[in-house]
């Protein structure tokens, strides 16, 4: 493979790049071996070539100084740089950029934990820190404070925060719990949002003053985020997860319309899932454990599956928070609502632990960071996946419609319907987990003209997606495209302000600096 | 509508179900074996920067290699191997070249690891580290039988 390089840059440029940057930050932290260093700023598990998304270099500042010299060097050679956090965005393209030969921003040196006051209940932290580290420390120092994590550990606050990731807890939009951020921009200035200077509050209030900036720099390429504020909730008094396993496809329809009420009245406080029987399954067995054939996994087989491991062909997760007398109130309410549901059991800990599906749910619903769920990759084998993730509304029909719209596609092309509905305060995250054998050439092409198709369908239908891969992204983009993609076009009039030699991130959700937006 | 025949647990009467996963103090991913003397492998010191072997292994691997239920790697390893190739800190067979390459590279279901997330040296002190383990948990195997 020839050695990638940013757009319209030959490799003198490059190199003459690359040497002003080995001045700022030294040698040990600017990577350029393809082999040796650079496979690990690849998306292994992306449904196109591994060459599509591989980056020229990888460079590492330590200090908001050093970006802001790394940028303007960038700026001068008008290469693009693709920022990165802790890294670990898999599913949507892991580290790697959106074209190849781009600059990979890779921020996690910047890993401090800059405060966190646990009596007003957040932490401020830089874009390095990630879930497993901001725990830790929380118990090291014994603060009765909880993180609100993703599904995976190795994730972090920043970068998921920014790509508008979701965790379990009741503060599981994480966008909404962030407070205050310091971002760069293209040019090298430093902005800070929130309330002004030192004041006590500003990782307390949101808005400041004026226009509230924050989402801009989210699943964006307006600026670098270096810190974050984000809301820790305080540790409750207690706490009892429990499922619900429901027997039947249809009772998606039952379980969504009867948890509506108690989301939005917060009766459910957390981000709750209606997970279905495959991905639950993953957590302990793999595919050729119940089916060898080919194609999804037939009724007789999941049937099997289902009655062996105890388990729905939906289950739902959520928890209740607080002193005894609460969750025993909500606990009642509840349990008189989902047991209008013919066959629906109730599960809790006495009976599901050490149930690896119940035990990793019971700990993200508590913000205690683990690795379980990366068990999916092993249910085909081979690691490949990549996440369709529409939003539906808290609604029975409205859930069912768009499963069945999914799954009946995943089944044409010969995958399985691997789901959860992340169900939050009044939408649900729909993630279908495409999982496919990376090794295998022809499985990896049927899951992109999956993916294709599904885009197109969902568009017709009317969703929209939440986030998306790499590879989709322009795609996606279009698919928001009313008014003769008025909201698009608002964004292209902001990078071209910002970011006018369009270095930051080129192609992040569709936005594309002007000088690439032709040929995109 | 027949009023279903629900499981659950009546909750007046269980308050003891209530409180339960309270935050306790975090635990060691990994439950170290003692080293028995014998085998006491002489410990890299690593320089200031890196951090010690067993801390890059919490943090990077135990989440999908620790032993026990729930840990993805661990769960393949076994149906694609052998139970005891299963838990990578339980055994002799890897080599300091053999865990860097797949660390730096990635495998199947595994993805690579950046230097950011593990330096060289951080890597060769983690690789030590789960050799030693390795070591010290076949010697207490031996020591037992
Ligand atoms: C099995 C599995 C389970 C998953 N479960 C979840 C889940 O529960 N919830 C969830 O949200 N996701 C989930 N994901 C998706 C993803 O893995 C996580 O969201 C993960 O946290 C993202 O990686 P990261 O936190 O390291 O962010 P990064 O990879 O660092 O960042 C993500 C993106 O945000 C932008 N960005 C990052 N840093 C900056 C910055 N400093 N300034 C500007 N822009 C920036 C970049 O575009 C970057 O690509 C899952 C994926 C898999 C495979």
């Amino acid at each position: 493979m020839n050695k990638p390089l940013p757009q319209g840059i030959n490799l003198e440029q490059f190199n003459g790049a690359i040497a002003e940057i080995i001045k700022i930050i030294g040698d040990e932290f600017v990577f350029t071996d393809d082999i040796k260093e650079l496979r690990s700023y690849r998306d292994p598990y992306n449904t196109t070539r591994d060459e599509d998304f591989a980056p020229s270099a990888a460079v590492a500042p330590k200090t908001l100084e050093q970006i802001q010299q790394i940028l303007a060097v960038v700026n001068q050679y008008k290469i693009p740089v693709w920022t990165i956090s802790t890294g670990k965005n898999f599913a949507y393209g892991g580290a790697a950029p959106r074209k190849p030969g781009y600059i990979v921003l890779d921020l996690k040196r910047m890993n401090r934990i800059i405060e966190v006051n646990e009596k007003h209940g957040y932490a401020v932290v830089e874009p390095g820190v990630s879930y497993y580290d901001l725990y830790n420390y929380i118990q090291e120092k014994g603060y009765k404070l909880w993180i609100d994590c993703a599904a995976p550990a190795w994730g972090g606050i920043v970068g998921n925060t920014s790509d508008h990731g979701a965790g379990y807890t009741p503060y599981g939009d994480h966008l909404l719990m962030q407070c205050g951020m310091q971002v760069v921009l293209a040019d090298g200035t430093v902005v800070e949002t929130g309330v002004a200077g030192d004041s006590k509050a500003s990782s307390l209030y949101k808005y400041g003053q004026g226009p509230w900036v924050d989402g801009l720099f989210t699943q964006s390429n307006f600026g670098v985020i270096t810190r974050m504020g984000i809301w820790l909730m305080p540790e409750p008094p207690g706490y009892t997860p429990f499922m619900v396993t429901l027997p039947h496809e249809q009772d998606l329809e039952l379980i969504t319309d009867l948890a509506q009420p108690l989301k939005l009245n917060m009766v459910i406080p957390n981000a709750a899932t209606t997970v279905d029987l495959l991905w639950e399954a993953a957590m302990s067995h793999t595919k050729a454990q119940y089916y060898t054939g080919k194609g999804p996994m037939p009724d007789s087989a999941r049937k099997k599956l289902g009655a062996d491991l105890g388990l729905g062909v939906w289950n739902f997760y959520a928890a209740v928070y607080g002193p005894p007398p609460i969750m025993k109130n909500n606990m009642d309410l509840i349990r008189d609502t989902f047991s209008k549901i013919p066959g629906a059991e109730f599960h809790y800990d006495d009976t599901r632990k050490g149930t690896p599906g119940w035990d990793y749910r019971v700990e993200l619903m508590r913000g205690k960071p683990n690795m379980t769920e990366f068990s999916l990759l092993n249910w085909v084998g081979g690691g490949g996946h990549i996440n369709f993730s529409p939003i539906s509304a808290v609604d029975g029909k409205d859930s069912y419609r768009q499963f069945d719209m999914i799954r009946k596609r995943a089944h044409e092309f010969g995958f399985d319907y691997i789901g959860e509905f992340l169900v939050g305060w009044r939408d649900q995250h729909h993630i279908f987990m495409l999982m496919f054998d990376r090794m295998n050439a022809e499985e990896k092409k049927r899951a992109h003209d999956l993916f294709d198709v599904l885009i197109d369908d969902a568009a017709n239908h009317g969703y929209g997606e939440y986030r998306t891969h790499l590879s989709f992204m322009d795609k996606i983009a279009d698919s928001y495209g009313w008014n003769d993609s008025a909201l698009l076009k608002t964004q292209h009039k902001i990078k071209d302000e910002l970011d006018p030699n369009g270095i930051l991130s080129p192609g992040k959700m569709g936005i594309w600096p002007k000088r690439m937006r032709d040929d995109s | 509508m027949k009023r279903p025949l629900i499981t659950a647990l009546i909750i007046a009467g269980t308050i003891s179900l209530f409180g339960c996963e309270q935050t306790e103090p975090s635990k060691p991913i990994v439950v170290e074996k003692p080293t028995p003397i014998v085998s006491a492998p002489v410990v890299q010191t690593p320089k200031s920067t890196a951090r010690a072997g067993r801390v890059t292994y919490e943090l990077h691997c135990a989440g999908c290699h620790a032993a026990g239920l729930g840990h993805a790697a661990t769960m393949k390893l076994k149906l694609a191997r052998a139970e005891d190739m299963a838990v990578l800190v339980q055994r002799t067979d890897l080599t300091s070249a053999y865990i860097s390459h797949i660390v730096r590279d990635g495998l199947l279901e595994m993805p690579p690891f950046r230097p950011t997330d593990i330096n060289d040296e951080e890597l060769e002190s983690l690789a030590q580290y789960m050799i030693e383990q390795g070591k010290a948990y076949k010697q207490q195997d031996t020591n037992n039988e």
